[in-house]
């Protein structure tokens, strides 16, 4: 059970237990709100996934921050400090060893109160279904048949009422509650389930039959551990007055003489232990009405039995009686032992779908990641007479981190970025996001390439995004002196295509093809280091003109390391072949780029985002027009 | 494909890593780099004679090394990186941020004694 506590803030006060999934921010639709416009709509979310909590922050504004660490996300821990903004939250998590909502633990003991006889009374085989393999004989009489008849009912009513049931939790109490009802003579129970990635042994629910039992330990010897963990019995234990004097002369202080060992695995178990007896519910002080059990003068009659599915234990389910009269009897267990089957396939059924859901939640998750990155793509090319914008972006199957923009500066200027955010899945996803809107502000405020990289840069390094870093290349361009400025911070050098060598004179007649030399490629190789490894490192920028006719082609290592079923890289070559080849403008050029990789991969996976933004004056021949949509988002 | 060692030359932490370091391998090193850091190492060189490929992530677990070292007031510097790897950290330009050397031993001998 896990809460967050407002400790300071407009909130301060109020306490949110978790669930799932729980959005923090200042939208009214949060399932925390908090009333601070510094606080972003969706500002961040914390996120169950099994038995931790994640923190994600949204893309926010001012950041989410734990222990006064920017995070992008978190795995959170108890008492952890959440703040965004000028609010503060304190994540609370009860321990979640043994079953903390119920209060229990479950501790293996090594041995018995007196080290004596084994006190158990009867065992079958659990894989054995007794019901159905027990000969029925003719000898039988007529009650004994009718009562075997009765068992097979009651198993058959109990697994038609759980085998609905899909919540683990509500399964497990409706289990119990039918064995508390069926066995007349039990008055407490508990089923503990198999960790499958500890091999401890969890309860997970504990009943008596009036009222709620009391939090407390559940002590189970080695005996039966080894008896129904590994040899996969079901046995009855107690019920007579040797045994049940044995146990109570023990008493509490030869309880306290046992060193309690928490249960690693029931393989592990050692075998000088094992065969010690005794099964003592509960000696916890703290829970009299179990404890009297070991310290009073009362008898008890259990049973403990196996939750089977294919050889597999799922878990332990072990029901008590305090009514000596009626002690639990070889037909007993073999019912017991009938509900156990039906009960275990319904809990790994229940478990089946759990593990579904959060496979089908996870994939959510990434869609969602990807349509944030979608968002933040721009839709439409900027309009600028004259000019032709073109970019292509398709996605890979995992979250990349790849990131594009065309933002509008004034009527004659233009930014035009490209980047990819190291590593994958959601924290790229959202580290993309995060700088494509600082450049957005960025470049608002600020007109030099080189200092908005720093300012990026500056930004990205101290926020501490663990082991993430991002490439980019920033133009600006100026329509009007058709010139482009541009800073690289290790990114994949930017192509241009020349319609003519630079240094060539204009020819004199362009409209005679002949006299039109082939266009060459120039690569702008000049980078620094790319963001977010330095504070500060030095940021430099140049500027290049641009004739008639020439292109210019900014991409994503997902286009020169497109790779086809081979195993082979496309590499910069054939790249700049196809821009050199392709005719026409920017649209056109980037069309032959992309074609050629697609021509290359194939039928191959592609793993990288893939990447390409084309810009360059029109030829000066037909104009084309540039005022549609382009459309480079795949539907 | 990754193994990596660890060696102490005086007062330098040498790490060599061989094979490949990509999104694949790179949570096997997390927990090392982890300890380095716990430790409080504060010279630390990475050699990287012996890899082969890195990707981003690679990159991305170097370059976290890098900041949390430096964050001691402790230096990383790299030995050794040949073949696809120097590429990478040619484009990414990488020798401004890291003290690069062609050996080992020109690496350690950087350090102060």
């Amino acid at each position: 059970m896990a809460i967050l506590v407002a400790t300071e803030g407009p909130e301060a006060g109020g306490r949110y237990p978790l669930e799932t999934i729980c959005i923090i921010g200042r939208s009214s639709r949060c399932d925390v709100r908090v009333s601070d416009p510094t606080v972003s709509r969706q500002h961040c979310r914390i996120v169950r996934e099994g038995e931790q909590f994640i923190i994600e922050d949204l893309g926010s504004g001012n950041g989410t921050f734990v222990n006064e660490n920017l995070v992008v996300r978190h795995t959170l821990r108890a008492q952890d400090e959440i703040r965004i903004a000028r609010s503060k939250f304190r994540f609370e998590e009860k321990q979640r060893r043994g079953f903390s909502e119920l209060g229990h633990i479950v501790t293996v003991v090594d041995q018995g109160p007196m080290g004596g006889e084994v006190p158990i009374k009867d065992r079958i085989d659990a894989a054995q279904n007794p019901l159905l393999t027990r000969e029925v004989r003719a000898t039988h009489t007529r009650d004994a048949l009718v009562q075997a008849y009765e068992r097979l009912r009651t198993v058959y009513a109990v697994a038609a009422t759980i085998g609905t049931i899909l919540d683990q939790d509500e399964l497990l109490r409706e289990i119990l509650g039918h064995m508390l009802s069926v066995f007349r003579q039990a008055d407490r129970g508990v089923i503990m389930s198999v960790d499958k990635k500890t091999g401890e042994l969890v309860p997970r629910t504990v009943r008596r039959k009036q009222g709620e039992a009391e939090p407390g330990e559940i002590l189970i010897s080695r005996t039966i551990v080894n008896e129904v963990l590994e040899k996969k019995r079901a046995v009855i234990f107690g019920g007579d007055e040797e045994t049940s004097s044995m146990l109570t002369q023990g008493g509490s202080a030869s309880y306290r003489r046992r060193t309690p060992t928490r249960l690693r695995a029931a393989k592990k178990l050692d075998p000088e232990v094992v065969g010690e007896p005794s099964f003592v519910p509960t000696p916890e002080p703290s829970s009299p009405h179990w404890r009297s059990h070991v310290t009073g003068a009362s008898m008890y009659s259990m049973m403990s039995a196996p939750l089977l599915v294919r050889g597999e234990v799922l878990g332990v389910i072990h029901i008590t009686s305090a009514d000596l009269a009626t002690p639990f009897e070889r037909a007993d267990l073999d019912l017991l032992v009938g509900i156990a089957t039906q009960a275990a396939i319904a809990l790994q059924n229940a478990e089946m779908h759990a593990e579904l859901l959060v496979r089908e939640r996870l994939k959510r998750d990434v869609e969602l990641a990807k349509e944030i990155q979608r968002r933040f793509l721009p839709h439409t090319p900027p309009p600028m007479p004259g000019w032709q914008f073109a970019a292509e972006y398709v996605p890979a199957m995992a979250i990349g981190g790849d990131f594009y923009d065309f933002i509008p500066l004034g009527p004659t200027r233009i930014g035009i970025l490209i980047g990819d955010v190291s590593g994958k899945g959601v924290s790229a996803a959202l580290l993309m996001a995060r700088i494509t809107s600082e450049f957005r502000i960025l470049a608002a405020t600020e007109s030099e390439p080189r200092v908005i990289m720093a300012k990026a840069n500056a930004s990205l390094a101290s926020a501490g995004y663990e082991g993430l870093f991002v490439t980019a290349c920033y133009v600006v361009l100026d329509t009007q002196a058709r010139t482009m400025t541009l800073c690289n911070a290790g990114h994949l050098p930017p192509l241009v295509r020349r319609a003519r060598p630079a240094g060539l004179p204009r020819p004199a007649a362009p409209h005679i093809a002949a006299a039109r030399p082939a266009p060459v490629i120039e690569r702008l190789d000049n980078a620094c280091l790319a963001l977010g490894v330095l504070d500060s490192p030095s940021f430099e920028q140049e500027t290049h003109t641009l004739g008639q006719g020439d292109v210019v082609l900014m991409m994503t290592d997902g286009v020169v390391e497109a790779t086809n079923a081979a195993g082979a890289q496309l590499g910069f070559e054939p790249v700049q072949v196809a821009l050199a080849e392709a005719q026409g403008g920017a649209e056109a050029a980037l069309n032959r780029v992309v074609e050629g990789v697609r021509t290359f991969v194939g039928a191959a996976p592609q793993y990288d985002d893939l990447t390409a933004v084309c810009f360059g004056l029109d030829g000066g021949g037909k104009r084309k027009d540039n005022t549609q949509p382009f459309s480079v988002l795949p539907e | 494909m990754l193994t990596f060692t660890k060696e102490v030359r005086g007062n330098v932490l040498v790490l060599s890593l061989k094979g490949n370091l990509d999104a694949i391998t790179v949570p096997e090193l997390k927990p090392e780099i982890d300890n380095i850091v716990s430790e409080r190492k504060t010279a630390v060189v990475v050699d990287l004679s012996g890899l082969t490929l890195i990707d981003s992530s690679g990159v991305g677990a170097i370059v976290s090394l890098f900041k949390r070292v430096r964050a001691l007031s402790g230096d990383v510097k790299v030995a050794g990186v040949t073949a696809q790897p120097k590429e990478i950290f040619r484009l990414l330009r990488l020798d401004r941020a890291f003290d690069i050397h062609p050996t080992i031993e020109e690496a350690v001998a950087k350090f102060p004694r």
